[in-house]
């Protein structure tokens, strides 16, 4: 509940679309595209990883055991998550064990799991479990990120933010120069749109993602992530203290001024979350817009269906998020001893759930490999399940929906600039095509 | 196929037919029955699908679990037909079932 005391301003209209958000987007340096772990992957398993993984749960079943060779069953996985190896370590790659696991929260639980994003961010959200993760994600569902409180977001920001890109994107291609789907619209969308939420000025676009990216980097380079942590935390904290004289409407302002039931959520944590949101709500929602290009345009017979019929957006985008999920990896740890598809997972275990992979489970989808916005629709598993179901759903949803809408609408000529056997997505942790190069049909 | 009346905040009535084995939260998202946010799509951590169960139906569904419970204490206007709909799996013997949204506070 609102303090009576406390004086907050409503959603504003997002600011900033202009020529100085332009320019900005052709700054952007190029390190902050691609996936990050590209570099530390076997470019083979970084390219496809969807055949290895496949080959192993066909093999050795849906859910397999880390051997003392360090392999699962012959196969390598890097550990995306940083966990401690000298623990028995397992990934699941079934739908129905992801499924299982997600949804159990009495033995598979999240405190521990996140491994060394932990250890150089600290517990939000994410690390909660029980009554602890109750309070904090209704506050966050209830203020900002829930469906009804994101409708409000979305007038104001997701679709004038999307009306902007995509007319700059319509110009320019006009104009016959080239343009990249990532740099043009995936990566500026979820900024503007965390940013907008969190708070944090348009004119440090670059600096802030590279500082969020590197923060997330903690299994390949804890030093690092450990610095961008600390320089994150001194800026939201004073940042902090300004809302305290001027009040705005964004996350900052929020959680200092609302409580849920008699809880309120203390000052070093306001700044974790904001420090923590930034990366984790831009990392995988740009992506995953970079893969709905990525899909869209390396099917342009299917892109072409969705021009003729826009009714067909919405199951599109369920297909983008089944077929090429942005968010591939998602861990958790066996607080007791389990069974998972008849496979024993001792207590004080780490399992990371291949949610991309088991997103293409024969045993739901026929032919699962195939992009096919017109197949017949089963839930897949990229917003994971249960009680820590992605709490960013709704503007992911939100921001590819209106994207793939006025995409078809605006630009029904738009087409690959390269072959389309010229492109790839790539990663693991987190997975996206490093371009989508764009122009229009002839 | 059941059948389900949802009686929205408004007071509007929305009869539908749901799929065996659905939720009655799933039921009433393809519905698009106001006041039926479900944030957590079907988790019981969220408590956006509170409705109050029609009296006469109140034996066969049941009471709420101990998460649901839970829960519901987060939620206003809590009453003994209090249920979250996303915990409500809707089978033949639930086929006529009304229930009122309770909606946003």
């Amino acid at each position: 509940m609102l303090e009576d005391n406390a004086i907050r301003p409503p959603v504003q209209r997002v600011e900033g679309l202009d020529a100085s958000l332009d320019r900005l987007i052709e700054n952007l340096p190029e390190h902050l595209f691609g996936a990050p772990d590209d570099p530390v992957l076997e470019p083979g398993f970084s390219r496809d990883p969807f055949t290895p993984l496949a080959a192993l749960r066909a093999r050795a079943g849906a859910v397999v055991r880390r051997g003392e060779d360090g392999l699962y069953d012959g196969q390598s996985i890097f550990n995306v998550w940083g966990h401690d190896l000298s623990k028995p370590h397992f990934v699941a790659l079934g739908y129905d064990a992801v499924n299982g696991i997600g949804t159990d929260a009495a033995r598979f639980v999240n405190d521990e799991a996140y491994g060394a994003h932990l250890e150089a961010q600290g517990r939000t959200v994410n690390a909660y479990d029980g009554m602890d993760h109750v309070l904090r994600r209704r506050l966050f569902d209830r203020t900002m990120f829930g469906r009804a409180a994101m409708e409000e977001w979305c007038a104001q920001m997701t679709t004038p933010l999307a009306e902007y890109l995509v007319g700059r994107l319509k110009t320019r291609l006009e104009q016959g120069e080239e343009a990249d789907l990532c740099r043009d619209i995936a990566l500026p969308m979820a900024y503007k749109c965390i940013s907008t939420i969190i708070g944090i000025p348009q004119e440090k676009f670059a600096h802030f993602v590279t500082l969020g990216e590197i923060a997330q980097s903690a299994p390949r380079d804890m030093n690092a992530a450990q610095q961008a942590v600390k320089e994150l935390d001194a800026y939201f904290a004073s940042e902090l203290q300004a809302r305290r004289q001027c009040p705005r409407h964004d996350m900052l302002t929020i959680l200092d001024q609302e409580k849920e039931r008699d809880w309120k959520m203390e000052e070093d944590e306001i700044i974790r979350h904001c420090r923590f949101l930034l990366p984790g709500g831009i990392e995988t929602t740009w992506r995953q817009t970079a893969n709905l290009g990525f899909a869209m345009m390396t099917h342009p017979d299917q892109y072409q269906a969705v021009v003729d019929d826009p009714s067909l957006v919405d199951q599109a985008v369920e297909e983008v998020l089944r077929w090429m999920p942005s968010g591939f990896v998602v861990p958790r740890k066996a607080l007791v001893d389990a069974e998972v598809e008849g496979v024993h997972i001792p207590a004080g275990s780490f399992v990371c759930s291949i949610q991309g992979v088991a997103n293409r489970d024969p045993k739901y989808w026929r032919n699962p490999n195939a992009f096919d916005i017109r197949r017949e629709q089963h839930p897949h598993l990229t917003f994971h399940v249960g009680r820590h179901y992605c709490m960013g759903q709704h503007l992911a949803r939100a921001i590819i929906r209106t994207s793939l809408r006025l995409w078809v609408q605006h630009l029904p000529a738009m087409r690959l600039a390269v072959p389309a056997d010229s492109l790839t997505t790539r990663g693991l942790g987190v997975r996206c095509p490093a371009h989508v190069p764009v122009a229009l049909a002839a | 196929m059941p059948i389900v009346t949802f009686v929205a905040p408004d007071g509007r009535e929305i009869t539908v037919k749901a799929a065996g084995g659905r939720s009655l939260m799933e039921a009433a998202v393809a519905a698009q029955v106001p006041g039926i946010d479900a944030d957590c799509g079907g988790a019981c951590s969220c408590a956006t699908c509170h409705v109050h169960v029609n009296a006469a139906w109140l034996e066969r569904v049941g009471p709420p679990g101990a998460t649901e419970s839970q829960m519901l204490e987060f939620d206003g206007n809590v009453t003994e037909r209090s249920r979250l709909a996303c915990q409500i799996t809707l089978t033949d013997a639930l086929d006529g079932i009304a229930v009122t949204v309770v909606g946003r506070r």
